[in-house]
């Protein structure tokens, strides 16, 4: 195994002073030293919550540096306590859908109020792929019961260690199910959740050379119909819904498993042995999967071999590699910053928290409803890959994030959006309470700008604002000097909110909240909130 | 953890998880997406490959069948707040000269041989002298006084008001223009356009908001305009950083600009025609002049919306010279360029303009040299359609509401009553739908012709029958007769509103004729043939099926 000295860059006083305009530390995990800013904050908000909520991101400014944020953000998800069980999870299978409806809608109304730990189970909910319809199927009244299981697992090992996660969700009944594990008799070995253990879950097909990682054929056996062996005999209790290795349909001959001595591997053995035997490809692997997710749909292999390098080193150790990910100098390159498309529930989950409208039950339904129409079901990837957009790009090389958008789910994202600040998903909300939060609600200039900012991840310059060639409106009172020096596209912005609107009569309509004319100024915001949500720019993150 | 046991319990098994989520349609009006013209919606129209029993009962298209003209509607929307009483000036009137003492406009500064008189009391500003011509021709109406009950002097809700023609003490979330295309098409989610119902070149976004969401497709002015044209869509997919956010972003512009139905509409409408007329070097004449591409490219879109700035005068008004004067100047300058660009080739006549603002200003000059909010002012219309003169009560000044301004004498509502009604023919139900009451009309424009009219009632009028055979494959023979020889000029559309063939383009002797139309090489769907002669002219649909 290779190991890095982590040198501190020669750079470092530069980027102290320069922030966010250097790029000379591309490739580096080094921690990131530059001034923490708003900037920072609100990228670090971004990527490891939902969409921006001003006081995550004040609180995140708070923090000294990047090290810190980092840490804290990391441990507050790791200590954040299991939900209590739902009642109808007391209460044993049902069979009702709506059990298994109300762990997505408690999983969207945690994603609104919490951050990281929802984030990273995203992450794993598209890695540990278990669609709840492929459960449904075989699991019969008990699959609601399975899906809750597995969400309590992926909660209190999000952040644990990679490798006991592996055989934690091995032998966890929803993925029994899902994978057919549950079936896997020793009579005739069924390769499903073997083939996806390798491929999928811990090495995949290629190394980052190209050269493959396990071998796949009946004769000789190769290793995944080896492992297919190792992994029969489990099966689920449907009383209790745990699971257990039944030995009578346990294949319990010799295995061999990357060449070596045949022993009598078990499940746990054949985790061990990919451990053990290929840890830099596990790390690799999985790296490339975290760095697409939380860095950039563009790999960049450098970064991601030192991540690999790290983890085998942190013993894979999540909690450790996110808290360097997070905090190094390479996460947070300008580059990065609004560089991936979100996806639909960072796009909706986003909307609400920006917005700060706290999902009712009747906006979380909303949510579970239409979130499909633009290619997307909590729980239920398309198939045992997760969505192509979480992940890295394929042999087309083809970020994947593209997969997200197209022309017809572009304009059906807008027309949710829409639903959504005009009160048709359930929550009726003023417009001015985040105006007052986020800015100056008096001041149309600044207010244009804030929210501006509030929502876009990118710099203004950089968003493709609307040419407003008029003048601002009215006449009366000049148009302060200070204003007309900004640049064009921000005076733009502050056109496009004011619609028309004379400056002065902004100020003297919103005192401190305090709104002469409701209706009219709710309107001029909501359709300003509709013009930022309809940027190309809007959709990234 | 939020307590879901209130909630809904929708649907019934996982098996209808398709069921399920149709169920909750009704969360997800199609509407706003079709609003902005974007490509999807799943009711994506495409004529090629959509059934046609979808347009059948298209009240649209039963409109379209019916047009006898592209009847347009420009609106100007004066923002701030006009002085009437310095464009519409009475000169004579001792109130105006005593309480207007530095901005007042005189009657010998009135009075000269270059200006409008309307009579011995009412002139227009001299700044608008450009108008004279217009004026002397009889393309231009002026309604004196127009307002409403308790004119609200803020220019929040006076924009409200005006955009929603609601009364003072309501508040309307729809645009009168909004609600008046909503009638007209009310088939727009089902089978939405491929142009933009409204196009919008500044001015307020309320006028055009309807219950399916917005339907102005919006352009900050004639630079995003022009940008637009060049760029394919709204945002430059080059000129990006060569980094991971500038692939992101170049990757969601390409989907974003191939997502506006629209694109291919008014890019086909207004490249490859121009403007005929130098226009003045304004904002206003800007705007004005991309409208004038877009009808002379036959865009169906029927209204259009720019604006101009600047008429909150509450200091330095000035009089005959100064601030005001020059923004009537440029009106008057931009509306004339405008017209007669769209009269040289005859498009002028299905263009009517109208102007509007949130107010009118106070009868008392302030103590800065200027006016303060007030309410009624007069509205302009413009257009060789227009029946020339001035219409409704004149302001009295000594008649005046609480605040000390003259008393509204024509209700707002009445001029749009009269464009509802009369400019795009619609039947008093439905603009009393569209206005929410009532309000009367002048005649300041002439009434949209009647329509497919049996012959037999109006003998020497022109006819145009149906094809024959309809639906057809690949050709038809179309049918017209006309009382007298003369210019003809028959054309088939395609449902968009872009020339697809002309037919006939010369002297045709009177009686009855045939011509054929030959569609190969057209993809299925409904056409709009139409005959253009001097009495007028008539359409008709017909549809293909290949």
């Amino acid at each position: 195994m290779s190991t890095v000295t982590y040198k501190s860059s020669p750079f470092n006083s530069q980027a102290k002073a320069s922030a966010l305009t250097q790029r000379v530390f591309q490739g580096s995990l080094d921690v990131y030293t530059g001034s923490w800013t708003a900037t920072q904050a609100a990228h670090l908000v971004r990527r490891t919550h939902f969409g921006n909520k001003i006081n995550d991101v004040n609180r995140a400014r708070t923090f000294p540096d990047a090290t810190t944020a980092a840490e804290t953000l990391v441990d507050e998800a790791i200590s954040t306590p299991l939900p209590d069980d739902p009642s109808w999870f007391k209460q044993g299978a049902s069979g009702d859908i709506n059990d298994f409806y109300d762990i997505q809608w408690n999983w969207m109304d945690s994603m609104y109020n919490g951050g990281l730990l929802e984030k990273m189970m995203l992450f794993w909910t598209n890695h540990f792929v278990v669609g709840y319809q492929g459960v449904a199927g075989k699991a019969g009244n008990s699959y609601a019961n399975h899906m809750q299981n597995y969400m309590k697992l992926l909660h209190v090992s999000a952040f644990g260690n990679f490798k006991d996660l592996v055989y934690n969700m091995s032998v966890n009944p929803a993925m029994l199910y899902y994978l057919n594990g549950y079936v896997n008799d020793r009579s005739a070995p069924n390769e499903d959740f073997a083939r996806e253990l390798l491929e999928l879950f811990t090495l995949g097909i290629l190394d980052r050379n190209g050269s493959p990682n396990y071998s796949d054929q009946q004769d000789p056996p190769g290793d995944v119909q080896e492992v297919a062996r190792a992994c029969t005999g489990w099966r689920v209790n449907n009383n209790n819904f745990t699971s257990f290795l039944d030995n009578n349909a346990f294949d319990s001959t010799n295995k061999t498993i990357f060449g070596g001595s045949a022993q009598n591997y078990t499940l746990q053995m054949v985790v061990d042995r990919i451990f053990d035997e290929k840890p830099d490809e596990v790390a690799w692997f999985i790296c490339k999967k975290l760095y697409t997710f939380f860095v950039s749909a563009i790999p960049n292999n450098s970064v991601i071999a030192e991540m690999a390098t790290y983890f085998v080193q942190q013993n894979f150790d999540l909690a450790a590699l996110m808290k360097r990910l997070l905090s190094s100098q390479h996460f947070y390159e300008e580059e990065f910053i609004g560089s991936r498309i979100k996806s639909p529930v960072e796009l909706y989950v986003g909307l609400l928290r920006e917005l700060e409208v706290p999902p009712n039950t009747s906006m979380l339904e909303f949510l579970r409803v239409n979130m499909p129409e633009i290619n997307q079901e909590l729980l239920n990837p398309p198939n045992v890959a997760g969505w192509p957009g979480y992940n890295p790009p394929g042999s087309d090389d083809i970020p994947g994030h593209y997969a997200w958008l197209n022309t017809s789910v572009l304009p059906t994202r807008w027309n949710q959006l829409q639903d959504i600040i005009d009160g048709n998903g359930g929550v009726e909300w003023a417009s001015i309470r985040i105006a007052e939060k986020i800015s100056n609600p008096s001041n149309p200039f600044e207010l244009a700008i804030d929210l501006a900012e509030h929502m876009l991840s990118m710099p203004l310059s950089q968003v493709g604002v609307r040419t407003v060639d008029d003048d601002f409106a009215g006449g009366a009172v000049p148009v302060p000097d200070s204003v007309l020096s900004r640049p064009e596209h921000e005076q733009n912005l502050m056109k496009i909110m004011l619609d028309g609107t004379p400056w002065y009569d902004w100020t003297a309509g919103v005192d401190n909240g305090d709104l002469f004319y409701p209706n009219s100024i709710d309107k001029l915001l909501k359709n300003y909130i509709a013009y930022l949500f309809q940027l190309p720019a809007y959709q990234l993150t | 953890m939020c307590n879901h046991q209130s909630n809904k319990r929708h649907g019934a098994s996982l098996e209808h998880g398709h069921a399920h989520s149709k169920d909750h349609e009704f969360w997800s009006r199609r509407s706003f997406l079709a609003s902005i013209g974007m490509a999807s919606a799943g009711a994506t129209m495409m004529l090629g490959s959509t059934p046609i029993q979808a347009f059948s009962n298209s009240k649209i298209l039963r409109r379209l069948g019916a047009l006898e003209t592209n009847r347009a509607l420009v609106l100007i929307q004066l923002n701030g707040g006009n002085d009437g009483l310095n464009t519409v000036v009475p000169f004579e009137d001792d109130v105006y000269n005593s309480l207007r003492p530095t901005i007042r406009i005189s009657k010998n500064q009135i009075q000269t041989a270059d200006s409008i008189l309307f009579n011995d009391f009412f002139g227009l500003h001299p700044a608008m002298n450009a108008l004279t011509p217009m004026w002397g021709t009889g393309d231009m109406a002026v309604v004196h006084n127009v307002g409403y009950e308790e004119s609200s002097r803020s220019h929040f809700r006076g924009t409200d008001i005006w955009a929603t023609a609601s009364d003072e003490d309501v508040n309307l979330n729809t645009g009168w223009i909004g609600r008046f295309l909503t009638e007209e098409n009310p088939d727009f989610l089902a089978t939405p356009t491929e142009y933009p119902l409204g196009v919008r070149i500044g001015g307020t976004s309320l006028l055009f908001q309807s219950d399916f969401g917005n339907l102005g497709m919006t352009f900050g002015g004639s630079s995003q305009f022009d940008a637009f044209l060049e760029q394919g869509g709204f945002y430059d997919e080059d000129n990006l950083p060569a980094n991971s956010f500038g692939e992101a972003l170049k990757q969601v512009r390409k989907v974003t600009n191939a997502s506006f139905r629209y694109v291919e509409a008014v890019q086909n409408a207004a490249n490859g025609v121009g403007n005929l007329v130098e226009y003045p070097n304004s904002g206003l004449a800007r705007s004005l002049s991309s409208v004038a591409r877009l009808i002379r490219g036959q865009l169906r879109t029927r209204i259009y919306l720019v604006s101009i700035g600047g008429f909150d005068t509450h200091s330095n008004q000035g009089g005959e010279e100064g601030n005001h004067a020059n923004l009537l100047r440029n009106i008057s300058e931009a509306v004339t360029s405008f017209y007669e660009d769209l009269g040289t080739d005859d498009l002028a006549e299905e263009v009517l303009t109208m102007t509007f603002s949130e107010f009118g200003r106070t009868l008392n000059e302030n103590g800065s040299n200027g006016t303060d909010h007030g309410s009624a002012a007069p509205l302009f219309l413009f257009g060789p359609s227009v029946n020339g003169g001035v219409f409704g009560p004149e302001p009295d000044l000594t008649q005046l509401d609480r605040s000390g301004d003259p008393l509204y004498s024509t209700d707002y509502r009445k001029v749009y009553n009269t464009v509802l009604q009369r400019w795009f023919g619609l039947e008093s139900n439905q603009s009393n739908d569209v206005l929410g009451a009532e309000f009367g009309d002048f005649d300041f424009v002439q009434s949209v012709p009647v329509s497919n009219e049996p012959s037999t009632s109006l003998p020497g009028r022109i006819q145009l029958r149906q094809n024959y055979p309809n639906p057809f494959n690949p050709t038809t023979i179309i049918g017209f007769s006309l009382p007298r020889t003369g210019q003809v000029r028959l054309r088939v559309y395609n449902s968009n509103g872009q020339l697809v063939q002309t037919l006939l383009n010369g002297t045709v002797q009177a009686g009855a004729h045939e011509v054929m139309f030959n569609a190969s090489g057209l993809p299925s769907g409904v056409y709009i043939y139409k005959i253009e002669t001097p009495q007028g002219s008539q359409s008709q649909k017909m549809t293909l099926i290949k």
